[in-house]
């Protein structure tokens, strides 16, 4: 493009101090001020018309649950009286106290931790081969992708089965390969308990951060891989360097996932061992739930839920963060 | 243009904003609350219960009734007591309830809310008036009454109506017993100890039932009695006794013993009921803890194992052996219903001799109507456990609180699993008590 440069001879204009009006709209009236200003604000209704909907949506469904269930959290009610009394924090002072859900809460980070470290590690591992240009790669995808779509009840019950003592699978195989002697009742005992309801989670897990690290890797430009690999890199260098830099904000945003997925376990742990023996197996949502709905503690339930959530929100704040900054 | 002029189109925006704002909410407000059912013309009456083994029967009593009176009985099967417990609380609190319910809880903390809310109806006047109690015994009476001076400050009264009544007795598998040389069921706490370890020796499970769920409760229960009585229990439940005495850290340690002679299945802690049947009835275990619908579990589960017999749980304490059971399945009607009355008529109908008959027949359940009870040609082993309906464990005043049942039942499991002692759980079902927290 070339750039026109018009001498002020050029204009007609003799003079430098020759007086040229200056290239803007002339000075509106009162009425046009008033105009624009008018027409300014009615965008802004109508456009607050248009999000109305929305807002409502997030009010009812959100914000009002929201401020309930902290309204509840400071009472006693037990969930059905139509009579209740505010009691402040004491609730929140109680959790605080509350031994077992203490321990729930641990059991619950070690879910989690089992949940990043391996089933994210296998995910990862899956993803990559599925990556790779191979023979019926469309059905590895769907096949690692079809527990997760499993209901966790029914998983429960075929895992449950699985570990069964009693003409159990996995107790059967040791059997058959000359390993009776590591049978065991992985459910009843609670040494075991909560690694074996972990690996039952892991399975079913593992096609959600599969799924999540496949498309991260196809996104990754084969330009650079390429670039790499004529600069000499082998493939682990490939993957230390290119790869794995590359798909680093997913493995936040999946983290976060997986955290929030394995913290929040329920379904699977209630229908494999309802929290037992004892509370081995005891996680924070079955707490909860036991709180509402077996000892009628509702506000205590809600000041639980209350509670958990903010820790959850923290924590995810937290990796979100530190990811960003990473990246 | 004026400024009227063009204020105009801004107010008309305003107003639609608001409009649409109220409106949405309203809307949506609605969604969430709930409307009582609509009626047809004529009565019909909804009737939620969970008793999945007897669905077909209901209907077919719900058809005859409709056939006799024209009133509709509409049932409708929720998959579990304790689903049907959460689904009524939830309806309770959106005014959505049925007009009738089976009862997922007897009377006590459970179900003491909604009592004293009148989301069950007292039916004093009418379940225990002339016409209604011949249907009961005394017991079954007692059984769905709210006391007088009861803890939970419930009006007295009578609130459910029983359908059949049940009553939980030890099973056991007599050709394994032979196999094992075991000549007698066992009549006594170390007589079941010794019977465990000879069916442990022949290579079955010796025990089983469900410890991972709710029958840890009712086992417990037996052997409370058994080593309490009623006026331990008492003084225990009126906190004048602590749960750290010594009866109860005895009681509790009767479970180690059961622990160390390694009498009970592996991995029962996680053994649910209907896992412990299946075992059973396959031959794989000596020994069932289980209630008399046991019989037809047993029946559907394997039809050609019939070689078992009842007896009745082994002594282990001082005082009388008393069993859980009494009324088995029950219902009620929704006292904030428009049609209670209708509703408590078909209540009493279904516990007429007739139906009672009907009911008792098709499902292998004993029937709460002791007319039909009597009348009826029962199996030795429906014999076995009718006979025992006098030993039932009797209502109290006042019983243990949620968080100290949680503790407890809780603690026996660790116990069991060799994870905590009988003193400590004993401490933490003290803890309980004072606290209000389970331990």
């Amino acid at each position: 493009m070339h750039r026109v440069t018009v001498s002020m001879s050029e204009l007609g204009s003799t003079h430098p101090s020759l007086d040229i009006p200056p290239l803007r709209s002339p000075k509106p009236n009162r009425v046009r001020r008033a105009w624009l200003r008018g027409s300014r604000r009615e965008e802004q209704w109508l456009g607050f018309a248009m999000v109305t909907p929305i807002l409502a949506l997030l009010a009812v469904f959100g914000l009002y649950p929201l401020a309930r269930t902290i309204q509840i959290s400071l009472t006693d009610w037990d969930g059905l009286s139509s009579t209740f009394h505010y009691i402040g924090i004491r609730n929140y002072l109680k959790a605080f106290q509350d031994g077992v859900w203490w321990q729930s809460i641990e059991h619950g980070l070690i879910f989690a931790l089992v949940a990043l470290t391996v089933m994210q590690g296998i995910g990862l591992l899956l993803a990559l081969g599925a990556d790779q240009k191979i023979r019926g790669q469309s059905i590895y995808r769907v096949l690692f992708y079809l527990p997760p779509v499993l209901s966790g009840i029914v998983v429960a019950i075929v895992w449950k089965w699985l570990y069964q003592p009693y003409g159990g699978p996995l107790n059967g195989l040791l059997r058959a390969v000359g390993l009776s002697h590591l049978e065991h009742p992985w459910l009843g005992d609670g040494a075991t308990a909560l690694w074996a309801v972990s690996l039952a989670s892991v399975w079913q897990g593992v096609g959600t951060p599969f799924l999540l690290f496949l498309a991260a890797l196809q996104n990754v430009p084969e330009e650079l891989c390429d670039a790499a690999r004529v600069d000499g890199a082998t493939r682990w260098q490939v993957f230390r360097n290119v790869t794995l830099p590359s798909i680093l904000p997913t493995i936040g945003l999946v983290s976060v996932l997986t955290f929030l997925g394995a913290m929040q376990m329920f379904n699977m742990v209630l229908a494999m061992t309802n929290g037992g023996p004892g509370y081995a197996t005891e996680v924070p949502v079955l707490h909860i739930f036991r709180a509402a709905f077996e000892l009628n503690q509702f506000g205590y339930a809600t000041a639980l839920a209350a509670l958990f959530g903010f820790m959850l929100f923290l924590v995810s704040l937290l990796t979100l963060r530190a990811t960003k900054r990473q990246n | 243009m004026n400024f009227r002029q063009i204020r105009s189109p801004r107010v008309a925006a305003k107003t639609t904003a608001i409009a649409l704002f109220t409106v949405s909410a309203v809307l949506l407000a609605g969604c969430g609350a709930g409307t009582a059912p609509t009626k047809a013309p004529g009565v019909t009456l909804t009737f939620w219960h969970y008793f999945t083994d007897r669905k077909v029967v209901m209907e077919q009593l719900a058809a005859t009734y409709q056939k006799q009176t024209g009133v509709q009985v509409k049932m409708i099967l929720i998959s579990s007591g304790d689903t049907l417990g959460q689904k009524f609380q939830a309806a309770a609190q959106a005014k959505t309830l049925p007009d009738i319910s089976a009862a997922w809880s007897g009377i006590g903390d459970k179900l003491a809310p909604y009592a004293k809310q009148g989301q069950i109806m007292n039916l004093t006047g009418q379940l225990d008036g002339p016409e209604w109690s011949k249907n009961l015994t005394a017991s079954e009476l007692k059984s769905v009454t709210f006391a007088a001076g009861n803890s939970y400050g419930v009006t007295p009264g009578p609130y459910l109506v029983p359908l059949d009544s049940n009553n939980m007795q030890f099973l056991y598998n007599k050709k394994l017993f032979t196999r094992a040389g075991i000549t007698a069921p066992p009549e006594t706490f170390a007589q079941f100890l010794d019977a465990g370890k000879k069916l442990a020796a022949i290579g079955v499970a010796p025990f089983v039932t469900g410890l991972g769920s709710w029958p840890i409760d009712s086992l417990s229960q037996i052997y409370l009695w058994n080593k309490l009585g009623q006026q331990q229990l008492d003084a225990t439940y009126a906190k004048t006794m602590p749960y750290t005495s010594k009866p109860w850290v005895d009681f509790l340690s009767m479970w180690v013993q059961i622990r160390e002679a390694k009498v009970l299945a592996k991995g029962v802690l996680a053994m649910d009921l209907p896992a412990a049947e299946s075992l059973f009835a396959h031959d794989q275990a000596g020994m069932l803890f289980d209630g008399s619908w046991a019989i037809g579990v047993l029946q559907q589960q394997n039809p050609g194992f019939t070689d078992y017999g009842v007896f009745f749980p082994p002594t282990a304490g001082d005082f009388p052996v008393k069993i859980p059971g009494g009324v088995g399945a029950m219902a009620f009607v929704v006292g904030t219903s428009a049609h209670k009355q209708e509703a408590a008529k078909f209540l009493k109908w279904l516990t007429d001799a007739p139906q009672q008959a009907t009911y008792a027949n098709s499902s292998a359940n004993l029937p709460a109507n002791p007319t039909v009870a009597d009348a009826q040609s029962l199996t030795p082993n429906l014999k076995a456990f009718s006979a025992r309906m006098d030993s039932l464990i009797p209502a109290l005043a006042n019983s243990m609180p949620a968080t100290v049942d949680t503790t407890m039942l809780k603690g026996i499991q660790q116990i069991l699993a060799g994870t905590k002692s009988p003193t400590q759980v004993a401490a933490s079902m003290q803890k309980a008590l004072q606290t209000g927290q389970v331990q």
